[in-house]
């Protein structure tokens, strides 16, 4: 019986052993699960903190925040990122702060846009860290911070000016429209003795696009001013200055056609280049000198030029300096051909000539093959007075050259001349019936086996 | 003593069970909402086990996920002028050039790609007109062919898996494709106006996007499927609020200026790939050059074939997946 009771002891203490043992390993189990969930939040916890998303909330917290509360997370050394950093707490002011990720963020770099009120004002670039010792998990860190501006903060920044009577964006920006320094201090004082800055408001134009926008300054209900902003292709933060109109500037254009060989100048400084709307060729010319050796080829610029407080003062010179003379009417100039060039003065008496065998063929005194000894047969010249409209025939009567002159020649070649002739020819029908007959026309001449003869003829 | 053992034992699992619910619980509702956003989508993406977040979130959280994590499509149809094909493609010897050396243009190149979390492969098919969709048979009657069985078919030698298919629970035969799908010029599958596809014209232009049968007819597609989203469209990457959608085994198809064909298969579900997001995606596309992208289906189906052998590592060691739709590379012409 003893024997027994030992042996029951025994089984009860090795029961409650177990039961112990069963015990300490549970609450150890139980322990070590606490821990490693505990171990796996604060990893968790860890990861999502260095979160580039999570990283760019707390830097604008840090933006929203004042300097006590600022952390350090932020600071910075570097002067230019404190300035921007200090620029855009200075634009937030009191608006609340958001952030949208630019969609071409790549996986080891973020972008983000801030916003304050939807609009864009600043762009922050995050850049992981590579991992340093001790860490679980790369960082992030704001490697760029810059300013936006968008382009209606720009249209308005310059509102501002204008109304702080600050026209020096205008000026800069129209001097190519006006030239030059007497022009533009004509134009400051004519900006800040006229316009009433109070009036000034701003409103976007209507042509606006994505990627290009238009702002219009309006004075009360008239245009002022017209910006035109474009963003740039290669970052879309930052909006260019694409055109501008100075709609208070009344422009008088003023066009030229200079000889490419020669140079215009406008208030004694050479015309910009900016002014040349177009070049074209002389092509009736080339047509006409094809046959000749090394016909001029006569290129033209043709210059616009707007102006808007004095009509300038032009003149154009050779590359050599010499001056050569021109003709200013109706703001158009162009280059005034010499009446007669010496080494063509022979022609003179020919050409006098012609034109009355011409005249007296208008008015049916003579027949076109009397022409052809000025007149080249079967040229573009014989061909345009065969079928002229004649004038009125003189049957009775008598009809005589009243002037003749040369108003011009231009030499296309050593065998090669144009002349303009302006002459007048009255015809006596009777003693109360005199018509005067206008003769203004261009003569292209040249030479036909060594005699010069008229090839074309042009009636103005 | 046994008998201790034994309960011992059951003890270890049921708190190691519990802890490993705890676990889950953490990852689901901790303190990382990216980890959450990740492993949500990770599962949401896959055929067997898309009710595993709904056993610890409430379907409205598990829906603001998916729409937090949901990729933004460039709203624009492809440019087909950022495309100018070489005309050195289509010369039988694009070596030759007066004299000059030139360094030898591989037709099919195949790169090993890689990044935090995964590693794959980017198959750059110089000639896209080889590229074309093989299907398993025009009315998809039958169940599905594997990647091998497709190339072998159509005498391809190369291949990826195109279509996403019906596959409930993860146990679909294959057979079924989703969204349009196009072959040889003609509309096999109807577009359901709301999957993207990728499809190539007959000037072998890789388009992307939702297409209605008009439309594609009008663009005279010749051979697409889908999935979706569309990665980029011309050069302009898809946008999302968020960086990381989940980790799967992925395929996508893209286009170069140039006009060789992107595949791209990323491998996944491993412990040296656990897989890429669509962020991944675009990144390795941009890389290379692609102007238009769009991806394909993923999950078990992602697969690359070449040469006779199979190229990406999927999941399902025993034995590649069947699938309706594959984007082949014919055989070099003679």
């Amino acid at each position: 019986m003893a024997r027994k009771n030992i042996t029951y002891e025994r089984l009860l203490r090795r029961d409650r052993g177990y039961k112990f043992y069963r015990f300490f390993l549970t609450i150890v189990l139980i322990l070590a699960g606490i821990v490693f969930i505990r171990h796996v939040d604060s990893r968790l916890s860890e990861y999502e903190h260095n979160q580039p998303v999570n990283v760019i909330k707390r830097f604008i917290a840090h933006i929203e925040a004042d300097a006590q509360s600022q952390s350090d997370e932020f600071a910075s050394a570097d002067e230019a990122f404190s300035a921007v950093l200090a620029s855009i707490k200075a634009i937030s002011n009191e608006s609340s702060l958001s952030y949208r990720k630019i969609s071409q963020s790549l996986i080891e770099e973020h972008h983000y846009h801030i916003l304050a009120e939807n609009e864009k004002i600043a762009r922050v670039e995050l850049k992981k860290q590579p991992l340093s010792k001790g860490e679980n998990f790369n960082r992030w860190s704001v490697s760029s911070l810059s300013l936006v501006v968008s382009p209606e903060r720009i249209a308005m920044n310059h509102l501002k000016n204008f109304q702080n009577g600050d026209f020096s964006f205008i000026i800069e920006n129209t001097d190519a429209l006006l030239y030059p320094a007497e022009t533009k201090s004509d134009l400051q004082n004519y900006l800040l003795t006229s316009v009433k800055t109070d009036e000034l408001t701003l409103t976007e134009g209507g042509a606006s696009t994505e990627g290009q926008k238009t702002f219009m300054y309006l004075l009360g209900e008239e245009t002022f001013f017209e910006i035109s902003l474009k963003a740039n292709s290669e970052n879309a933060d930052i909006w260019d200055l694409e055109s501008c109109v100075p709609h208070f500037i009344n422009a008088t254009v003023y066009e030229a056609d200079i000889p490419a060989n020669a140079t215009l100048y406008v208030n004694e400084a050479a015309a910009l280049d900016t002014w040349i709307k177009s070049t074209y060729q002389s092509e009736h010319a080339s047509r006409v000198c094809e046959d000749v050796q090394n016909p001029v080829d006569l290129t033209y610029k043709h210059y616009e030029i707007p102006f808007a407080f004095s009509e300038p003062n032009f003149s154009v010179k050779l590359d050599n300096g010499e001056s050569v003379p021109f003709t200013l009417t109706d703001h158009k100039l162009s280059i005034s051909s010499p009446a007669i060039l010496p080494e063509f003065s022979f022609l003179e008496p020919t050409l006098k000539e012609a034109t009355e065998r011409i005249a007296k063929f208008f008015v049916g005194k003579t027949e076109i093959g009397n022409l052809t000894k000025y007149v080249e047969y079967r040229s573009s010249a014989y061909l345009v007075l065969y079928e002229y409209n004649l004038w009125k025939s003189l049957k009775a009567g008598s009809a005589d050259m009243e002037s003749f002159a040369i108003t011009g020649m231009t030499k296309l070649g050593d065998n090669c001349v144009v002349a303009e002739i302006s002459a007048m020819y009255r015809a006596r029908y009777s003693d109360t019936n005199v018509i005067d007959y206008p003769l203004n026309y261009t003569l292209y001449l040249h030479t036909v086996k060594g005699k010069w003869l008229i090839y074309d003829f042009i009636s103005k | 003593m046994l008998s201790f053992v034994c309960s011992l034992f059951i003890r270890v699992i049921a708190v190691v069970l519990i802890f490993a619910l705890l676990l889950v619980h953490r990852l689901f509702l901790g303190p990382s909402e990216t980890v959450s956003n990740m492993l949500t989508m990770t599962l949401l993406e896959t055929s067997a086990l898309k009710f595993v977040p709904r056993l610890f979130m409430r379907e409205s959280e598990v829906e603001a996920i998916k729409a937090a994590t949901q990729l933004i499509e460039p709203d624009e149809k492809v440019n087909t002028s950022l495309i100018q094909i070489p005309k050195y493609v289509k010369d039988a010897d694009p070596t030759e050039s007066e004299g000059e050396a030139v360094e030898e243009i591989k037709d099919i190149e195949i790169i090993s790609v890689s990044g935090n979390t995964y590693k794959g492969h980017l198959m750059i098919v110089r000639d896209p007109s080889r590229v074309f969709l093989g299907v398993t048979n025009e009315n998809f009657s039958a169940a599905g062919m594997s990647i091998s069985e497709l190339c072998e078919k159509y005498d391809a030698v190369a291949g990826v898996n195109a279509s996403g298919f019906l596959d409930e629970n993860g146990r679909g035969n294959g057979g079924t494709p989703i969204g349009m799908v196009i072959s040889e010029g003609k509309i096999l599958r109807k577009s359901d106006g709301n999957t993207t596809i990728a499809a190539f014209d007959e000037n072998h232009i890789l388009h992307v996007g939702k297409f209605t049968n008009e439309e594609a007819e009008a663009l005279k597609l010749r051979d697409g499927a889908g999935w979706g989203p569309a990665l980029i469209i011309n050069g302009k990457p898809a946008e999302g609020e968020t960086n990381r959608t989940g980790l799967n085994p992925r395929t996508a198809i893209g286009q170069r200026s140039d006009g060789a064909v992107l595949l791209l298969v990323i491998d996944g579900r491993h412990p040296n790939s656990l897989g890429a997001g669509y962020p991944d995606l675009i990144e390795v596309m941009l890389k290379y050059g692609a102007v238009n992208a769009c991806n394909l289906d993923g999950g078990t189906s992602s697969i690359m074939h070449y040469d006779g052998r199979r190229i990406s590592s999927i999941e399902n060691i025993s034995v590649a997946r069947e699938i309706p739709t594959a984007f082949l590379v014919r055989q070099e012409a003679e």
